[in-house]
């Protein structure tokens, strides 16, 4: 049975599919490229749209479909460049924070998730998705804003504990 | 403010400029706290790499959606006509 209703994000890339991804396509095939390129190509250009738009709260971006369009080109030139696929979408500057931003393994993270996933769940809302505090109270049922603010910084130091325990296990060394 | 609190003012550089060098001297002379603070940078690193990982799953499922369902056909018709040359 198919779903009906689309959630706010869904209707988002939805739309964003709708409008972008047709120019992105054909744009890529003129150059040789194939479906699956353009397809990785795609949702990594929505990965940062989604960062510079929704995260950062840049109302700059006036026309979204051009905006994606824009930087599904500039990554495909980018890949034809470098002539190798991009290894990591955290190599681009569009996306870097800071250059002196901890290096995050897919190990840590695999661990983090599974010793933290409910406070996980909680940060992510509130620094990746910019939740505000009354949104984050009402989506993770907490009796008021207050309540969610000491959560957060709770959950920061569960997780932070967690690192440190992993640490004191020095696994990573042995990678 | 609690100290993880004034960890992440500091980090975000949203401390007044006493306050950022009374911070400064802190963590020169607390190691305890300058290991929060190095666990707390690591921390906002990985709720920034969930993050990513969460949205492109998201969007992975989107386009699953739009690739398979009756109510998407015309879209993916039209995807699927470009490369069919």
């Amino acid at each position: 049975m198919e779903k009906k209703q689309l959630s706010k994000n869904e209707g988002l890339f939805v739309n964003a599919y709708q409008k972008a991804f047709p120019k992105v396509a054909h744009f890529i095939e003129k150059r040789g490229g194939t479906f699956e390129a353009a397809k990785d190509i795609f949702q990594d250009a929505l990965v940062i749209y989604y960062e510079k738009k929704i995260v950062q709260e840049n109302n700059s971006v006036h026309n979204e479909s051009q905006y994606i369009v824009g930087i599904a080109r500039h990554l495909w030139f980018k890949q034809y460049h470098q002539d190798k696929p991009l290894r990591s979408l955290d190599s681009l500057p569009e996306l870097k924070v800071s250059e002196e931003e901890p290096l995050v393994t897919e190990n840590i993270l695999r661990f983090v998730e599974i010793a933290g996933k409910k406070c996980l769940e909680l940060l992510k809302a509130f620094y990746y998705d910019d939740l505000n505090m009354k949104e984050l109270a009402n989506k993770f049922s907490f009796s008021g804003e207050c309540s969610a603010t000491t959560q957060k910084y709770k959950c920061i130091e569960k997780i932070r504990g967690v690192l440190k325990e992993r640490s004191l296990t020095k696994e990573d060394f042995y990678v | 403010m609690c100290e993880t609190q004034q960890i992440e003012q500091y980090l975000f550089g949203n401390l007044s400029h006493e306050d950022k060098l009374l911070m400064d001297a802190k963590l020169l002379l607390d190691r305890d706290l300058s290991g929060k603070l190095i666990l707390q940078k690591q921390t906002y690193a990985i709720i920034q790499q969930y993050g990513r990982k969460q949205i492109r799953a998201e969007i992975e499922n989107v386009h699953r959606m739009m690739f398979s369902e009756s109510r998407f056909k015309n879209f993916r018709n039209k995807i699927l006509n470009i490369f069919k040359k």
